[in-house]
């Protein structure tokens, strides 16, 4: 314990006496550190997994139902025809099934005076939806009847409409017509947004309305992502019948089993989609779970990938030349070193002494590097304007970052303190 | 107290080596003051820096203070240095921007006595060199003579059984030589056990014992009285 205090003491007065030389190493390695938590960040929103306790049992299903026999068709298609969803929601195979597609309202409360319209990101769902996703629901639950004038709304548009509020019971209109609120949410984050992680969508914001999907069909509430169509189609009450692709569907498959059998339902009815002429398609139905379609949907982009491995490079160039620096210090306080061993240190106290003193730079660099990383942070968001509110250096970020610097600092120190301590006595004092 | 026995000292460079020390033996017993000369390059700064266990050797034996130092560990190595053995070098080595106190201090802490054993340790050993109260100088604050001293104290604080000291008056004028020689002696006196290089033919004959490195060996090892010494020296 003495000993550790007489290191420490040593330490500091060590940097004390070679200021200029500990801020340019201590600068060096926090330039370093700083681009690589920066870059973490935002690798770690990009990477994060959205719903940890059953990410491997949902699935996005895809499916081989395309008609046309133009283009590459290798691959399933994610979006589905309302015929093909409601072929899936009727099988009783997965413990829960959703499809939905995304649509956007104006809506106001209708007891409010204003006469004003909110723009309301809308998700037209079916019910199990909120139990597959684990919405939290701050009042009320969700619709129960698929045909009701029922909906559930977000946080943030409780907020506009009713003041945060329990509004549960509330009329709201929509289009003219009434909507009762039976649910409200929580403020929900869920990043990425996994369903809809595609058309680049995976760090939305969760949606401010959810309506039944029959309601929201049968008053034509427009399709706010990729639809791709055979034909044509005036309004979204007109694809029930029609081939347009729009709808996404998500099932949980708890077990193994579930899976194979779901599977198998998917292929047979494609199959007979293929046997009745619709499609020419060898079968190819895929069920991605949460991590995979976020893979498959690059969610992580390639350019952050890229930069990850250039920053981890320039961390490697700035431990280089920190372990320069302290080679050079070192070589010059071999008087001192050599004295210290004359008089009874061990290599093993020098080592430590050395080890302390790169613990204490590391963790003033640790410093440096967390305020020069949120910097660069903000800067490079820039780059990245759909993380700018969500990525940001959080409590695991900083232990990291602390972490990180210390083990530079300490790997910088090593081969110069392994060479001085095992520098020969006798040579260096006289 | 110190047994060396047919040591020798090789250096290798890439093109050449150097038998620094050959059958090197020597036998110092507790309470001796050993004077060593010779010329320059036979291999004296060698003989301490062996005896001082801060150089290794080829061969034979060496027993310091009734332990066998062959093959010992570097832990145990720098633990007998530092409990056994002071060191007084030439150019002094104080640490420059270190106050005398904590020069002093620096091989007490490496032996984990508390603060008090060795604020009283410093203070005495101080004191036995006559600059107690410069404690808080810094070492160029100070004549030679008097850092050679705080260096005596640094070496003394530890209470080695043993002092080296390789040419400790090299650097000083000889009235400033004279008083480190003095407080040498008065050491002796007490009891201390000293091995002292020097290139001064006076210092060398006012020591009861002298011995002579020529060539790497000891050539000559009788004890001599203090006239007889001066006349074959
Ligand atoms: N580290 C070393 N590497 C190679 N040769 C060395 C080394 N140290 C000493 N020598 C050689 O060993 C021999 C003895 O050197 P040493 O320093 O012991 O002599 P010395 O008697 O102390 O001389 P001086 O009186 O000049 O101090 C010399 O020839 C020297 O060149
Ligand atoms: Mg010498």
């Amino acid at each position: 314990m003495e000993m550790l205090i007489y290191y420490i003491k040593l330490s500091i007065h060590n940097i004390k006496r070679h200021t200029l030389f500990f801020t340019l190493m201590i600068t060096t390695l926090a330039l370093g550190i700083a681009v690589l938590l920066a870059n973490l960040a935002i690798l770690k929103v990009m990477s994060s997994d959205p719903i940890p306790q059953k990410s491997d049992k949902i699935f996005s299903v895809n499916m081989t139902t395309w008609p046309e026999t133009k283009g590459d068709n290798s691959e399933p298609l994610h979006i589905l025809r309302y015929r093909d969803a409601m072929h899936i929601l009727k099988s009783d195979i997965p413990t829960y099934s959703l499809i939905h597609y995304e649509s956007n309202v104006y809506t106001r409360a209708v007891e409010s005076k204003s006469l004003s319209r909110f723009g309301a990101t809308t998700r037209a769902t079916t019910q199990a939806f909120f139990q597959l996703t684990n919405a939290p629901f701050e009042y009320g639950q969700s619709w129960e009847n698929e045909n009701a004038f029922e909906v559930v709304i977000g946080a943030d548009l409780n907020q506009k409409l009713f003041g945060g509020i329990n509004s549960v019971g509330k009329n709201i209109e929509i289009d003219n017509k009434l909507f009762r609120i039976v649910g409200v949410l929580k403020p929900w984050h869920l990043k990425p947004l996994f369903y809809h992680a595609s058309e680049r969508r995976a760090f939305n914001k969760t949606d401010d309305l959810f309506a039944p999907i029959e309601v929201a069909l049968d008053n034509s509430w427009g399709i706010g992502a990729r639809a791709s169509s055979t034909e044509m189609y005036n309004a979204s009450s007109e694809t029930r019948e029609k081939n347009v692709f729009y709808l996404q569907a998500f099932v949980q498959l708890d077990t193994q089993q579930q899976k194979t059998e779901f599977q198998n339902y998917l292929d047979s009815y494609s199959q007979s989609l293929k046997d009745a002429g619709e499609h020419p398609f060898d079968i190819n139905n895929k069920l991605y779970n949460v991590n995979e379609w976020l893979t498959k949907n690059k969610v992580v982009d390639d350019k952050i990938l890229a930069f990850a491995l250039a920053t981890l490079l320039f961390l490697a160039v700035c431990i280089f030349n920190a372990s320069s620096l302290l080679l050079a210090r070192y070589h010059s306080a071999k008087f001192e070193t050599g004295l210290r061993r004359a008089i009874g240190a061990s290599k093993k106290q020098i080592f430590l002494q050395g080890s302390i003193e790169s613990i204490i730079i590391g963790t003033i660099c640790a410093f440096f590097s967390i305020v020069i990383g949120w910097i660069f942070l903000k800067l490079s968001l820039s780059l990245f304007p759909y993380l700018t509110d969500i990525a940001n250096f959080d409590m695991q970020l900083m232990i990291m970052g602390i972490c990180i610097a210390i083990a530079t600092s300490f790997i910088s120190a090593l081969y110069p303190l392994i060479r001085a301590s095992n520098s020969n006595i006798s040579s260096e004092i006289k | 107290m110190l047994k060396m026995n047919s040591i020798s000292r090789i250096f290798r460079t890439d093109t050449i080596q150097t038998h620094a020390l050959r059958d090197f033996n020597l036998n110092v017993t507790e309470g001796e003051f050993v004077a060593v000369t010779g010329p320059s390059g036979s291999g004296k700064s060698t003989f301490l820096n062996v005896a001082g266990l801060l150089d290794t050797f080829d061969g034979g034996s060496y027993e310091l203070d009734g332990v066998n130092v062959k093959g010992l560990s570097d832990d145990e190595l720098s633990h007998l240095r530092n409990e056994k053995i002071g060191f007084i070098f030439q150019s002094y080595n104080l640490i420059p921007d270190f106050n005398i106190f904590d020069n002093v201090d620096m091989p007490l802490r490496y032996r984990g006595f508390n603060a008090k054993e060795r604020k009283r340790r410093i203070e005495s050993a101080l004191e036995l060199v006559g600059l107690a109260s410069r404690q808080k100088y810094l070492p160029s604050q100070l004549s030679g003579g008097q850092q050679q001293r705080i260096a005596i104290a640094r070496a003394l604080a530890g209470e080695p059984k043993i002092l080296l000291a390789d040419e400790p008056t090299g650097n000083l004028d000889s009235l400033m030589a004279r008083q480190v020689m003095e407080l040498l002696h008065s050491l002796n006196e007490q009891g201390s056990t000293i091995i002292m290089v020097t290139h001064d033919p006076d210092q060398a004959r006012a020591i009861k014992r002298n011995v002579q490195v020529i060539d790497g060996q000891i050539t000559d090892m009788s004890i001599y009285a203090p006239l007889t010494s001066a006349q074959t020296a």
